[in-house]
C-alpha cells in the first residue's frame, strides 16, 4: 500500500509573510511577542490522476492564508497551513490527514473532495475540527455531520446546468459518457433526472472505465443512435483515447459538455487537437457577480500574472475566509463555537462583504457580516450546502477558454421546479 | 515526531509481514511470484467485508459482499485463509509451468486478470471506489490515534512473530531443504524422489496466507480500502525489496522492504518538491532499480546473505563427536562452504 | 455485421502494433533465453525520443526514426552494461529477469524525469476516418498496417535470406553450439537487441498514436498484452508472436463489442491462461526443441 507516499509541505511563503506581517505590520506588531500562529491542514491530490486540481486547490488556499496574514491574520494570530497529498487515492487520504490532525494539530481540514471526504470526515468529527470539502457528490446534498462544510455547488446543480444548456442549443437527443468513478457517475442520476423535467431523450448512456488502453467499443455505443450532444466527464487519460478515438470514428461533429474537472491544462494537453477544435463545453462554476470574486482576481493577478483561476482555486480560497472569518465572528476556531460563528458570518442577513479587510473590520465593530466568496454566495442550508452561478465554457483555438454564457441559481431553480 | 515514529513502525511492521510470506514463496522456493500484492488486497478485502456491516450511505454509492459483523481476530484468520485459497488455485494453474519466465508472466496475467475484475465488478468489490469506514479493532473507536496506532503495532508484531516463526521451522526442517534443494535444480530434486509440485504448491499457499493476513492488519490500520493502492507495480517494488535485502533469509526480506519501502518513502516528506510533484517518487523508483541491478550483479545473495543463519552453517561430524555436527560462530571459516557441502553433510549424519 | 466487421478492423489496427511489439521481444527471447520485463519500457521511451525529435523541429517520419534509433542504442547499451556479465557467468533465467525489472523502474522513472506525466502528442495529422469496404480506417490505421506488414516481411528475408539471419537463427536455437561453429554470438546478441529495439520503438510510436495518449506508463501497460500474445504463439517463435498478436488483437476489439466492454483486458488475459492450461507450447505446430 503507498500509504507512505505522502509530501509534507510547509508553505515558505505562508511562513515568509507570516514573519515579515509579525515584523513590520502595524495592526500585528503592538506587542514584543507575536502569537504563535494556528495551523490549517489543506489535504489535496499533488500528485497522481487529479493532480492539476490539487495544486489549482494549494494555490487558491494559500491566496486566501497569505492575504489574512497580511492584514493581520485570525484574532491576531498568524495562519500556517500544512499540505499533505492524498495522491489521487482515498486509501492515501487517511494516513495524510491523520498526520495533519496527530502531528500537526490543526484546527481545520481544508480540501478533501467527493471521495476523500467520506474517510476524511470521520476523522474530523473524531478530532472535533470543520472538514470544509469541495466537490459536486451528490451523495451529500443531505449531509447531516455538523463539522461538515461544502464550499462548491453540488452535482445536482451542475447536472441542471449542463442540460439546460443543451435544451437552450436545441440538442434534445443526449448520450451520456460517463467514467465509473463514483465522481463521475454521481452527476448520471441528477443529470437522468434533468432530461427527464424537460422532456429531453437519453439515446445512450456507457459507462468508460479508467485505466484501459482503447476505448473503442464505448465510442461506438455512445454515438450508435446519433445523439446531438454528448454529456460526460471523465478522467484526462481516458478523455485522451476517447476524444482520439472518436476522431477516428468519424465522429468529431458532434458537440461534448463537460463538468469543470475538464477544465484544466492538463486536461487540453491530454486531448490534443480535439480540445481547441470548438466543440467542447464545459460547465464551470462561475464568478460572475460574486462580492468576494474582486479581491481573489486581483491576489491571483498579482501572483500568477493571470485574471483565469485554476480549477478549484476559487473554493479553497473561499473555504479558508470562510473559517478564519467564522474564526473572527466566534472569537475562537475552537469546536463548536466556530460552527457558530462559521455560520453566523457566512449567512444572512447582514451586510455584504468580500473582502478580508472590510469583512474583518466590519465584524470588529460587532456587525453582522454575510460574507460571500469568489465562487458562490457562501449562504450553507440547512445541509452545509452551497449555490452558484454556472458558466458554460468554450475552448478556442488556441487553448483558452472563452465564457459563452452564465446561469444563476435563480434560473436554473425556476426551469426544473416541480 | 512521535505519531511519525510510531506510523513508521506500524507500517514497517505490516511490510515485514508481506516480506517474510513473499519470501517464502521466493527465496526459499524460486517461485517469482509477480502478483503478490493481488492476495494482500484479498486478504484486506475480506477483512474490510467481514467486519463492515451494512452499508451507510445511500443511493447504490456503496456496495460489497457479506456485510457481516465478524470479531476482528476470525476476521484477520479469514482473510489468511481466503487469500490461501486463491493462492492454491493460482499455484495449480501455473505450477507445472516450471520455467520461471512463464511463472513470472502467468502470475503478473493472472493478476492483471483479477484486478480488472475487481475494479470493475461493482457489486462485489465497490470498484474503484473502493470501502471505507472499515472499524477500528481493539477499542480503537474509544482512543486517540496515536494509541490506536500503538494497538495495532503491537498485534502486528505478534502476527509477524508468528509468521517468523513459521518461516524459521520451514527454515530448519527437512522440507525446507528440499525446498532448497527444488530450488536450486529441480531436476535432480525429482530424481531423489521428493515431490517437487506438492512442495511447491504448500509452500506457495502458506506464503499467500501471510499476505491475506498482512493485508487484513493494513486495512484495520488504514480503514479504507482501494483498489488503487494495490496497483500490480507494488508487487514488483516488493520483489525488488526483498531480492536487494537477501532472498532466502527472511531477516534480509524484513530489512529490504524496511529501507526501499518504508524508508524512502518517508524520505519523501523532507524533501522540497522539486520540478513537478512526481520527480521525488520518480527519484525513488529509479534509485530500487539501480540498487536492484547493482546487488544482482555484485552481490547475488543480497545485504544478508541466507549463510547469516547461524544454525545453518553445520560442520560434518569429527571423531568423537555426535553425528549431525555442532553449530559454528558465524563468520568461521567453513562458511565459505558452497550450497551442496552442507545439504550432504546434513544428509549423511 | 458491420459491427463486427468494424470490430475486426480495429482489432487489425490493434494487432499491427502488438505483432511488431511481440515479434522484437520473441526476437530478443529467442536468442538471449530471458525475457526483459523492460520491454514496455523501452517502448515508451522510443515513442519519447521520437517525440523529441517531432518537437524539436524533425518531421514526423525522420522523428520516428530517430527513436528507433534510440532504442536500439539502449538495448544495445543494456545488454553490454548489465546483461552480458551475468550472461557469460551463466547466471540463471530468474536472475537476468529481475535485473529486466530493475532496468524498467530506471528507464520509466528517467522518462518522468524527463518529460513529466502529463500527456503529449506527436505533431502529425492523422487524417478522417474512411469508409474502405466494411471497414473504418483513417490513413495513419492504414499506413500503420502497412508499416508492420513491411517490417515484418523485411524480418523474415532477413532471418531466412541472409547469412548473419541464419547466424541469428543458430544462436536461438542453441548458442552453444553455434559458437562452437564459429559464429560471434556476442555480435549476433548485440544486434539483436538493436533489431528488436527498432521494432519496440516503431511499436511504441504505433501505440501512442492509436490511443493519442502518449504518457510514461503507456508501454508498461501494454507490455502484458505483448506477454500474451507471445505465450500464445509460444515463447521465442517470431511466427507464432505474429499470430498471438492477431488472436489478442482481434478477440480483444471483437469481445467489447459484444461482451461489457469493460472487461476486454480480462477477456483477452483469460484466453491466454486458458491456453496455457491446454497447450503450453503455443498454438503453433511445435518445433524439435522448444526455444
Amino acid at each position: 500500500m503507498r500509504a507512505k507516499s505522502v509530501v509534507r509541505l510547509r508553505t515558505a511563503a505562508g511562513l515568509a509573510i507570516a514573519a515579515v506581517a509579525i515584523a513590520g505590520c502595524g495592526a500585528a506588531a503592538t506587542k514584543n511577542q507575536p502569537k504563535p500562529p494556528v495551523t490549517i491542514g489543506f489535504l489535496g491530490a499533488l500528485t497522481g490522476a487529479r493532480s492539476s486540481l490539487g495544486t489549482g486547490m494549494e494555490l487558491g488556499a494559500n491566496l486566501a492564508v497569505q492575504n489574512i496574514n497580511s492584514h493581520g491574520g485570525v484574532l491576531g494570530h498568524q495562519i500556517l497551513m500544512v499540505a499533505q497529498d492524498t495522491a489521487s487515492d482515498p486509501a492515501d487520504a487517511v494516513p495524510a490527514a491523520d498526520f495533519e490532525i496527530n502531528s500537526d494539530h490543526v484546527a481545520a481540514i481544508i480540501g478533501p473532495t467527493a471521495n476523500t471526504t467520506a474517510v476524511v470526515l470521520p476523522l474530523a468529527d473524531k478530532a472535533n475540527i470543520p472538514e470544509l470539502m469541495f466537490g459536486g457528490g451528490a451523495a451529500f446534498d443531505q449531509e447531516t455531520d455538523p463539522h461538515f462544510f461544502r464550499l462548491s455547488p453540488s452535482d445536482t446543480e451542475q447536472a441542471q446546468a449542463m442540460v439546460y444548456y443543451a435544451h437552450s442549443k436545441g440538442w434534445n437527443k443526449v448520450a451520456l459518457a460517463f467514467g465509473e468513478a463514483a465522481a463521475s457517475q454521481s452527476l448520471v442520476a441528477p443529470i437522468e433526472a434533468s432530461l427527464r423535467h424537460l422532456h429531453m431523450t437519453i439515446v445512450g448512456n456507457v459507462s468508460f472505465t479508467a485505466g484501459q488502453s482503447s476505448y473503442r467499443s464505448e465510442v461506438q455505443q455512445v454515438f450508435a443512435n446519433h445523439p446531438q450532444v454528448v454529456l460526460s466527464q471523465f478522467n484526462n487519460t481516458t478523455a485522451g483515447i476517447v476524444f482520439g478515438e472518436t476522431g477516428q470514428a468519424g465522429f468529431s461533429s458532434t458537440p461534448w459538455i463537460g463538468t469543470n474537472l475538464w477544465y484544466s491544462s492538463a486536461w487540453v494537453s491530454s486531448v490534443g487537437a480535439a480540445a481547441t477544435a470548438g466543440n467542447v463545453y464545459i460547465s464551470n462554476s462561475s464568478s460572475l457577480g460574486m462580492a468576494g470574486a474582486t479581491q481573489f482576481i486581483s491576489l491571483l493577478k498579482a501572483k500568477t500574472g493571470s485574471s483565469i483561476p485554476p480549477n478549484g482555486a476559487g473554493f479553497m480560497y473561499d473555504a479558508v475566509m470562510t473559517w478564519a472569518l467564522g474564526a473572527d465572528a466566534a472569537g475562537t476556531w475552537a469546536w463548536p463555537k466556530i460552527r457558530a460563528g462559521i455560520l453566523k458570518a457566512s449567512n444572512p442577513p447582514g451586510t455584504v462583504c468580500g473582502s478580508y479587510q472590510t469583512c474583518y473590520s466590519l465584524l470588529k465593530k460587532d456587525k453582522k457580516i454575510n460574507w460571500d466568496g469568489s465562487e458562490s454566495t457562501v449562504d450553507f442550508n440547512k445541509y452545509d450546502n452551497v449555490f452558484g452561478p454556472f458558466a458554460i465554457l468554450n475552448y478556442n483555438s488556441s487553448g483558452a477558454a472563452q465564457t459563452v454564457t452564465t446561469l444563476t441559481p435563480q434560473a436554473l431553480e425556476a426551469a426544473f421546479a416541480g | 515526531m512521535l505519531f511519525f515514529i510510531l506510523d513508521l513502525l506500524t507500517l514497517g511492521a505490516i511490510n515485514a509481514i508481506m516480506a517474510v510470506g513473499l519470501n517464502l514463496q521466493y527465496g526459499q522456493a524460486g517461485i517469482l511470484n509477480f502478483t503478490y500484492y493481488t492476495f494482500i488486497a484479498i486478504g484486506a478485502y475480506i477483512a474490510a467485508v467481514t467486519t463492515l456491516g451494512k452499508p451507510t450511505l445511500t443511493g447504490g454509492v456503496y456496495q460489497y459482499i457479506l456485510q457481516w459483523r465478524l470479531p476482528w481476530p476470525l476476521a484477520l484468520l479469514l482473510a489468511g485463509v481466503v487469500a490461501a485459497l486463491l493462492g492454491l488455485v493460482v499455484v495449480l494453474v501455473v505450477i507445472r509451468r516450471l520455467r520461471s519466465d512463464y511463472l513470472a508472466i502467468v502470475t503478473v496475467s493472472i493478476g492483471f486478470i483479477i484486478w480488472n475484475v475487481i475494479t470493475n465488478y461493482i457489486p462485489l468489490f465497490n470498484g474503484s471506489n473502493g470501502l471505507f469506514s472499515v472499524p477500528y479493532i481493539l477499542n480503537g473507536a474509544t482512543v486517540s490515534t496515536t494509541q490506536y496506532t500503538v494497538e495495532v503495532m503491537v498485534v502486528s508484531l505478534v502476527v509477524l512473530a508468528g509468521c517468523i516463526w513459521v518461516a524459521r521451522a520451514i527454515f530448519r526442517s527437512p522440507y525446507g531443504r528440499v525446498l532448497r534443494a527444488i530450488r536450486e535444480d529441480d531436476v535432480v530434486a525429482a530424481s531423489f524422489g521428493k515431490s517437487t509440485t506438492a512442495s511447491r504448491v504448500w509452500v506457495f499457499v502458506i506464503g499467500c496466507f501471510m499476505g491475506g493476513l498482512a493485508g487484513a492488519m493494513l486495512v484495520f490500520y488504514i480503514s479504507a480500502w482501494n483498489p488503487a493502492g494495490f496497483l500490480p507495480q507494488e508487487s514488483f517494488i516488493l520483489m525488488a525489496a526483498i531480492v536487494i535485502g537477501g532472498p532466502g533469509n527472511y531477516w534480509g526480506a524484513v530489512l529490504g522492504t524496511f529501507v526501499f519501502i518504508e524508508f524512502l518513502s518517508e524520505i519523501e516528506r523532507y524533501l522540497p518538491n522539486v520540478g513537478n510533484g512526481a520527480v521525488v517518487g520518480a527519484g525513488r523508483a529509479i534509485l530500487i532499480g539501480i540498487f536492484l541491478i547493482a546487488v544482482v550483479r555484485y552481490r547475488p545473495e543480497g545485504l544478508i546473505p541466507e549463510r547469516w543463519l547461524r544454525w545453518y552453517k553445520v560442520k560434518g561430524p569429527q571423531p568423537g563427536e555426535p553425528p549431525g555436527g555442532e553449530p559454528l560462530t558465524p563468520g568461521g571459516g567453513s562458511g565459505r562452504r558452497r550450497f551442496l557441502g552442507w545439504a550432504t553433510s546434513r544428509v549423511k549424519g | 455485421m458491420n459491427l463486427f466487421a468494424e470490430a475486426v478492423g480495429f482489432g487489425l489496427v490493434t494487432a499491427a502494433v502488438i505483432a511488431l511489439a511481440a515479434v522484437g521481444l520473441s526476437l530478443q527471447v529467442s536468442v538471449t533465453n530471458f525475457v526483459n520485463f523492460a520491454y514496455g519500457d523501452f517502448m515508451t521511451f522510443g515513442a519519447y525520443v521520437a517525440y523529441a525529435a517531432n518537437a524539436a523541429g524533425l518531421n514526423f517520419f525522420p522523428a520516428v526514426l530517430v527513436g528507433a534509433a534510440g532504442t536500439g542504442l539502449l538495448g544495445v547499451g543494456a545488454n553490454l552494461i548489465v546483461f552480458r556479465p551475468l550472461m557469460r557467468r551463466k547466471s540463471r533465467t530468474l536472475v537476468l529477469l529481475i535485473c529486466t525489472v530493475g532496468l524498467s523502474f530506471i528507464v520509466q522513472n528517467v522518462i518522468v524525469l524527463i518529460w513529466g506525466t502529463n500527456s503529449v502528442h506527436y505533431t502529425v495529422t492523422i487524417g478522417n476516418a474512411l469508409h474502405i469496404g466494411p471497414f473504418l480506417f483513417t490513413p495513419g490505421d492504414l499506413i500503420l498496417i502497412g508499416v508492420a506488414f513491411g517490417l515484418l516481411a523485411l524480418l523474415h528475408l532477413f532471418l531466412q535470406y541472409t547469412r548473419f539471419g541464419t547466424a541469428l537463427r543458430a544462436t536461438s536455437n542453441n548458442s552453444d553450439l553455434a559458437q562452437a561453429c564459429g559464429i560471434d554470438t556476442g555480435r549476433v546478441i548485440n544486434w539483436t537487441w538493436a533489431i528488436s529495439g527498432i521494432f519496440c520503438a516503431v511499436a511504441g510510436v504505433g501505440l501512442a498514436l492509436e490511443t493519442n495518449t502518449l504518457r510514461p506508463a503507456l508501454g508498461f501497460n501494454e507490455l502484458f498484452v505483448v506477454f500474451g500474445a507471445i505465450i500464445l504463439g509460444g515463447i521465442g517463435r517470431i511466427y507464432g508472436a505474429m499470430l498471438g498478436a492477431l488472436i489478442i488483437g482481434i478477440l480483444t476489439e471483437v469481445s467489447g463489442m459484444f461482451a461489457d466492454p469493460a472487461y476486454k483486458g480480462a477477456i483477452a488475459f483469460a484466453v491466454v491462461v486458458l491456453v496455457l492450461l491446454i497447450r503450453p507450447q503455443g498454438l503453433l505446430p511445435s518445433r524439435g526443441r522448444s526455444a
